[in-house]
């Protein structure tokens, strides 16, 4: 991806995120485990760079036979998480940080995920053209809405969140093709949310 | 009888899937075949038509 293309990401997906994030982080945490957060220019590069290892690894694996298929939105929001989740904009000392610290950037890789897959279904529908209502109701919601979970179970983004830590503190790596499948759901979810509330055909 | 016994010797000689090790070494070849089909514009274009829209500067 060109950087003027990522910066789209970063601008209105990825930062907005990291700030508000660290942001709910209890000051006397940050002063206790000296968490700092990470959104300068260098970070932004390192970002862009390992973003496009992990789209050019996943085009490579698996699609050897096409070598010109270009990705679709869910698979360049999966590597955008993949990748925050490696570079990790906040960083923090060690000893026993609080789980909601140890999530926290868990939790932005996968909010500006979303939301950076959010911003391309608006602009797949923009590029289609006629899709004004769709647009303006997607819009209107500022982000992706998930699915509700049953009593006793974590909120849907939440058990998202603590799935990535999970497989990422246990040594395995992100799985980028199962994380495009989960972000297609999501957004079939709203899509069909939207769909009835504009009357539009379910296609 | 004869055949019966060329038979086990094929089975002998085959590599086959249910052994795990087997199934690791044939597994790159069998997943070259499997192909995914994903259709899309390119991401750039996908950014030009986001920045056309209306919304673009309080999304």
């Amino acid at each position: 991806m060109k950087v003027e293309s990522f910066d789209v990401f970063w601008c209105k997906a990825i930062v907005p995120y990291c700030q508000k994030i660290f942001t709910e982080i209890p000051s006397e945490i940050k002063k206790k485990y000296r968490a700092e957060l990470d959104i300068s220019d260098g970070f932004k590069v390192e970002l862009c760079d390992t973003y496009n290892y992990y789209r050019d690894t996943l085009h490579q694996k698996y699609f050897s036979k096409n070598k010109n298929a270009l990705m679709d939105r869910h698979k360049i929001s999966s590597c955008i998480i993949a990748a925050i989740t490696k570079c990790r904009p906040i960083s923090f000392a060690f000893g026993t940080p609080p789980v909601s610290l140890i999530l926290s950037n868990y939790k932005i890789a996968f909010l500006a995920g979303v939301k950076s897959l959010y911003l391309l279904r608006i602009a797949q529908w923009a590029k289609d053209g006629n899709m004004e209502d769709l647009i303006s109701t997607l819009y209107e919601q500022k982000m992706f809405k998930f699915p509700k979970t049953h009593e006793g179970h974590d909120e849907y983004s939440l058990g998202c969140v603590k799935s990535i830590a999970l497989t990422d503190l246990q040594g395995y790596p992100f799985d980028t093709l199962a994380y495009s499948n989960i972000l297609y759901w999501i957004e079939r979810f709203n899509e069909e949310n939207i769909f009835r509330l504009t009357n539009q055909s379910n296609e | 009888m004869a055949t019966e016994k060329q038979s086990v010797e094929t089975d002998n000689r085959e590599k086959r899937s249910n052994d795990e090790s087997v199934y690791r070494e044939f597994a790159p070849q069998m997943a070259a075949q499997i192909t995914l089909n994903n259709k899309s514009d390119s991401v750039e274009d996908l950014i030009d038509a986001l920045k056309k829209t209306k919304y673009y500067e309080t999304l």
